[in-house]
């Protein structure tokens, strides 16, 4: 029996090329990179000052990370940032959240026109209290449904739905105020 | 989706940190790891540090105890003053007669054998193992003494020499070739 070639029974080893780990470092950031983002955008929803946000995602982000290292999701830093927030709301740092006026009555929603501006958008965000804004952000961008909202920020799912109507309302008054004038002289 | 959420999208979209920014948490985050790493570190090594203080001071109190037990052993033993068993003053005679001890009982320090005069022995225990207990006389004061012979084992290993005086009698331990020895007498004889 001729004898087998020695070199058949060699195993390479596959070593792990430097890129390879360069590569994996590379999209951890990434993901880091957009989980902040997110967080950053969840407490402008909030806070909607930009430096605020910036301070309420950061402080959160460290406190997770400190705590749990790189094993951060979007639902845990939405949550870090929201109990910071309040906390902050609390110690009076924060002057947001408004009274809820259950009386006043605002137009219905129709279609925003084409030509609305980012500044427009921004002041009709400006308008609405933060937990109309963060229940329009949760739903719109982030697409939770209003049961997941419900869930997050432990209020009932009437209210929830009650904050997303109100506060897509308010918006639509001051992005298309001809429309809601003309709702509003129909009645 | 409709008008208003892709509206709504789009603006959130637009909304991010600042590169600058994104960097100076992400540091920060490996700093404070890091800062909380070493201060585990610390922990663990003062928890180390104390462990083995606690396991030293333990060690230390059991040598000692165990040595204030032997030193109680020997002064009861002398102060029983039994007789012996066999009476000569040579010690391959009482080696010879005592054929149970599987050690020599001659002591290798001369001075024992010179200044010292064998009566006779008898077996006795020392820490749960045989022993011999030989009567002597002491040839310049004539004082009646013990001296003790039992081989070394694992816990008497870690005997250190000493004199000592326990309930009023004068002792020495030291060890020889693999045997504990322990001599004893009066401290009134002495003095």
């Amino acid at each position: 029996m001729p004898k087998m070639a020695k070199s058949a029974n060699i195993t390479w080893k596959t070593s792990r090329l430097p890129d390879e780990g360069r590569h994996k470092k590379d999209c951890l950031k990434m993901e880091e990179r957009d989980l902040l983002n997110a967080g950053f955008r969840y407490a402008l929803s909030l806070v909607r000052v930009e430096p605020d946000a910036e301070d309420l995602v950061q402080e959160s982000w460290l406190r997770l990370y400190k705590k749990r290292g790189r094993r951060i999701n979007k639902s845990l830093l939405f949550r870090t940032i929201r109990n910071l927030f309040i906390d902050q709301y609390r110690r009076g740092k924060l002057a947001v959240f408004g009274q809820f006026n259950e009386e006043q009555e605002y137009p219905e929603l129709t279609s925003l026109p084409s030509d609305v501006t980012m500044m427009d958008l921004e002041l009709a965000l400006a308008g609405l209290r933060p937990e109309e804004r963060e229940a329009i952000f949760l739903n719109s961008v982030e697409g939770y449904t209003v049961d997941e909202i419900a869930d997050f920020t432990q209020r009932s799912r009437g209210t929830v739905l009650s904050l997303i109507h109100r506060g897509k309302q308010k918006m639509a008054k001051v992005l298309n105020p001809m429309g809601s004038d003309r709702q509003e002289s129909s009645i | 989706m409709s008008n208003f959420d892709e509206t709504i999208k789009r603006y959130y979209s637009s909304m991010s940190l600042p590169a600058e920014k994104v960097e100076t948490i992400l540091a920060n985050s490996v700093r404070v790891r890091k800062s909380l790493f070493s201060r585990y570190y610390k922990f663990a090594g003062i928890a180390a540090l104390l462990l083995i203080g606690f396991v030293g001071l333990h060690l230390q109190l059991h040598k000692a105890t165990m040595t204030e037990r032997l030193l109680a052993e020997i002064a009861m033993n002398h102060q029983k003053r039994l007789n012996v068993e066999v009476s000569t003053d040579q010690y391959e005679v009482v080696q010879e007669k005592l054929n149970r001890l599987d050690f020599s009982i001659l002591p290798v320090k001369s001075e024992l054998i010179v200044n010292y005069t064998l009566l006779g022995g008898r077996y006795c225990s020392i820490h749960g193992g045989l022993a011999v207990q030989l009567k002597v006389r002491e040839k310049a004061s004539g004082e009646f003494m013990t001296l003790y012979v039992t081989k070394l084992t694992d816990t008497l290993e870690d005997i250190t020499p000493l004199d000592a005086e326990f309930d009023g009698v004068r002792i020495r331990l030291w060890k020889e070739d693999n045997r504990l020895l322990a001599i004893a007498g009066n401290k009134e004889a002495s003095q």
